[in-house]
């Protein structure tokens, strides 16, 4: 009795206090949503480490991440990629590859202007990679892009890519946003030589000017195909190279949003409340590349010796204060290759490679002209010390220690592994015993074994599989010895709000308002 | 026929400067063919560049074709941005001649002043005090001084702007305030020497047969000061002026990195980093032509400040 009428008070409790509740737990969930409104207008302030080099493909030398930022908001690609590996349509709505991997059939978005009134359609398509894959254009990047071979049109918004053999980076390829190879830039604008200096793309802003060594202006695109969006005005890109002003700015309003990699801002940042730290974990890899060609360090004794000598995790403490990771291959977090046979510190081991190779070993580090460049060309020093060998620390600026790698006229150098999407190409390319581009001068059967099998690979688990063992193979070898990973750090005021996509070190800005 | 040789000297000037710095900056180790294919090129990628650059043909047939380029107003395109030269400098030309302006304006209203007093007053507690001071502020170095402003001013007062630049015509005002931070860092350290050598100058004037007499006939100090003294003390101080003015002209470079500000200082270094022989040509071009000007109108100020020397000058 009591069980039943204690039932039939919890029903009659429900029907009379249901209905209230919902309506309050409504209004509980639908106020931040109101108050979340994107707000439309405003100037975002983004403060750049450097000036950029230009927005046209085969003209820009040298395509920062700032520069990277600016140009997404400008051109577009035909895809993006989740972290998940889904593909979002930009220009492009779908992606079809045949039953031999070897053509992949693209769909285009219809009804999209490029900014100087130019339709996009395949022909826009079609004449930015014929421009790419001509060879009398040497564009930079072909590396980055040599499965493919021809861009054709099928239709008016159709296009088909042939490639020499299945290739499973390449929708990686044509969603990375850290070359302008995937953007699609206005035929009229490239045919007028003023892509470089006043690009011209379908992108949610338009360039407005650009006044060298001070800022980069863009302005809403109001006939942008994603009708609601932009929110913002206006973005300017202020040029601001020393970081400490640079964050003055961000603490003074100046700048809205700023790039850094500097370990005490980022450290101010997380203690002011008035202050939001965004972070992406990048590919890639900051390293010291070794020339295998030239004496003592064509000895693997001599590199490996110096590889056990090397103390990684101090590196990023000390020259970067912990704002990247200390890692063992460069594939960032998109691949699990766990340690891939890392050579951990380990000083007795290398004082008995020292000891084997039985000779006095002297060696020239080049290194940036900058204080982190220093910091490690003496950290280098002073851990080869340890295990009786001398490196002399040489600083220079980057055109010089460009010159020295390429000709080979160097022993050891700081140098960088870029932070692509996919690293096979640029594996390959830094790798191969026939690559162009192997500054190491490293020669490896099985190395080149492993990268052209991974260069085919159709099966993705396999191909992790291969990537992983080539990691571990360098790390064998020592071509190359970590300095550290690529960790990106955008830090804005909590006056930023939207849609915060940061990937690989490309921070969207497209889709920001600002909340004054 | 005093302009004609001034002229003259001015062209004989500008190729002697022109050709040095050509020749420096191609003796520098890299080029910028290597700088501008980056990472990522290969030895025929450089190649090519050099050919496109024209820097496989030799130094002099490089310079002569600049000269003579240079001859019709055409200085070529950047090598990195492929900027028009001039277009660059004529952009920056006008933040670093407000910068310069502004830092010596500042400049002399400190070190005029102080010198005259301390001058009047040498040895006395207030000069002993105020040169300590001085040679205090002056051993500062710049860059610090410029944070510690900005740390000052920006951050903890937020009375001015940490960084950047606003054109004159499109806001005075905030033009105004965002030069005034770089030219107070500037004129912190530049005022100093010229304190000091009209302190100098003003002490041994005073101490001149004229000045007596002026004294003797009942002037007040005032008048017995900036009129009677100050003007033969100044021959120094507008010396050190010039050299400080052509020197500012050249681009004062880390204080328009710290300010992030779009002179000639960071112009001209990032293109000799760069080894962008061609910018870096321009921009010396322009700074040998100001530093010739100054000159010239210090050499002026010689005769307006003493007449005597009037007839000297325009015979040259």
């Amino acid at each position: 009795m009591k069980r039943r009428w204690t039932m039939k008070r919890i029903e009659e409790a429900k029907k009379r206090f249901l209905a209230p509740v919902v309506v309050v737990l409504a209004l509980l969930f639908a106020w931040p949503v109101q108050a979340m409104e994107p707000k439309s207008g405003g100037t975002l302030v983004f403060g750049a480490e450097n000036e950029f080099a230009g927005f046209d493909a085969l003209k820009a030398r040298g395509f920062a991440i700032c520069d990277a930022i600016a140009n997404a908001v400008i051109q577009e690609r035909l895809f993006d990629m989740a972290e998940n590996g889904e593909l979002i349509p930009l220009l492009g709505l779908t992606a079809t590859a045949s039953e031999d991997q070897k053509t992949w059939t693209i769909t285009l978005r219809r009804g999209v202007v490029f900014h100087d009134g130019t339709p996009f359609n395949a022909d826009a398509v079609v004449a930015h990679w014929s421009r790419l894959l001509d060879p009398k254009n040497r564009f930079s990047g072909r590396d980055t892009i040599a499965p493919v071979k021809v861009v054709e049109k099928v239709g008016e918004f159709t296009v088909r890519f042939s490639l020499a053999h299945p290739w499973l980076p390449f929708l990686q390829t044509l969603c990375d946003a850290r070359t302008l190879a995937p953007f699609v830039p206005s035929p009229k604008a490239v045919a007028e030589d003023a892509q470089n200096r006043a690009p011209v793309g379908t992108g949610p802003f338009m360039f407005k000017e650009w006044l060298s060594g001070d800022r980069f202006v863009v302005i809403r695109n109001p006939g942008y195909w994603k009708h609601e969006k932009p929110y913002l005005d206006e973005i300017i890109f202020k040029f601001m190279p020393d970081h400490q002003t640079r964050f003055a700015s961000l603490e003074s309003g100046q700048a809205d949003m700023i790039w850094t990699d500097r370990g005490a801002a980022i450290e101010k940042a997380d203690k002011d409340p008035n202050l939001v730290h965004y972070v992406s974990e990048g590919t890639g890899a900051e390293i010291f590349i070794l020339n295998t060609a030239k004496p003592p360090l064509d000895d693997p004794r001599v590199r490996k010796a110096l590889a056990y000598a090397w103390n990684q995790q101090v590196c990023v403490s000390l020259s970067y204060q912990n704002c990247i990771p200390v890692v063992t291959h460069p594939f960032g977090s998109r691949i699990g290759c766990g340690n891939a046979n890392y050579p951990s510190p380990d000083l007795q081991k290398a004082k008995e490679l020292i000891a084997a190779y039985g000779r006095p070993i002297e060696i020239e580090c080049l290194h940036s002209n900058t204080k982190r460049g220093q910091e490690q060309g003496e950290l280098l020093q002073q851990f080869a010390k340890e295990i009786g060998v001398t490196v002399r620390p040489i600083g220079m600026s980057f055109g010089p220690v460009v010159k020295k790698v390429i000709t080979g006229d160097y022993q050891i150098s700081t140098w960088r592994i870029p932070s692509y999407r996919d690293q096979g190409p640029s594996l390959y390319s830094g790798f191969h015993s026939t690559s162009r581009r192997n500054w190491s001068r490293y020669q490896s059967p099985e190395m080149d074994r492993l990268l052209l099998e991974q260069n085919v690979a159709t099966d993705s688990g396999r191909r992790d599989e291969l990537l992983c063992r080539i990691a571990a193979r360098i790390n064998e070898d020592v071509p190359i010895i970590y300095r550290g990973g690529r960790r990106f750090h955008v830090l804005s005021t909590n006056e930023v709000k939207g849609v915060f996509q940061f990937r690989n070190g490309i921070f969207i800005l497209s889709d920001l308002w600002l909340d004054r | 026929m005093a302009i004609g040789k001034k002229t003259l000297h001015l062209a004989l000037v500008v190729m002697a400067v022109s050709a040095i710095t050509f020749l420096m900056v191609d003796l520098l180790p890299g080029d910028a063919a290597y700088q501008m294919a980056g990472e990522s090129a290969t030895l025929e990628d450089v190649r090519a560049i050099r050919e496109e650059l024209g820097l496989h043909r030799s130094i002099v047939v490089r310079y002569l074709v600049w000269i003579a380029d240079a001859a019709r107003g055409d200085f070529g395109q950047s090598f990195i941005t492929r900027e028009p030269v001039l277009d660059s400098i004529t952009a920056r030309l006008p933040v670093t001649i407000e910068l310069m302006v502004g830092a010596q304006m500042i400049t002399l209203a400190l070190a005029v002043p102080v010198g005259i007093f301390c001058g009047y007053r040498p040895r006395s507690g207030i000069d002993r005090f105020l040169s300590i001071a001085a040679f205090g502020v002056m051993s500062v170095p710049v860059f610090v001084m410029a944070l510690v402003l900005i740390f000052l001013f920006a951050l903890k007062l937020g009375w001015l702007p940490a960084t950047g630049y606003v054109p004159f015509l499109e806001n005075p005002i905030e033009n105004l305030r965002s030069m005034f931070l770089p030219a107070l860092s500037i004129a912190l350290v530049e005022w100093v020497p010229l304190m000091r050598v009209l302190r100098s100058d003003m002490a041994a004037t005073l101490r001149e047969d004229f000045i007596l007499m002026a004294r003797s006939k009942g002037l007040p100090a005032r008048a017995i000061l900036l009129r009677h003294a100050l003007r033969p003390s100044l021959f120094t101080l507008v010396t050190l002026f010039g050299i400080q003015v052509g020197h500012l002209i050249g681009g004062a470079l880390i204080v328009e990195t710290i300010f992030a500000l779009p002179g000639i200082g960071r112009l001209l270094v990032g293109a000799i980093f760069a080894r962008d022989v061609i910018v870096v040509q321009g921009c010396v071009f322009f700074i040998t032509i100001a530093y010739v000007a100054i000159n010239f109108l210090v050499d002026v100020s010689y005769t307006v400040l003493d007449p005597r020397l009037r007839k000297e000058v325009t015979d040259g």
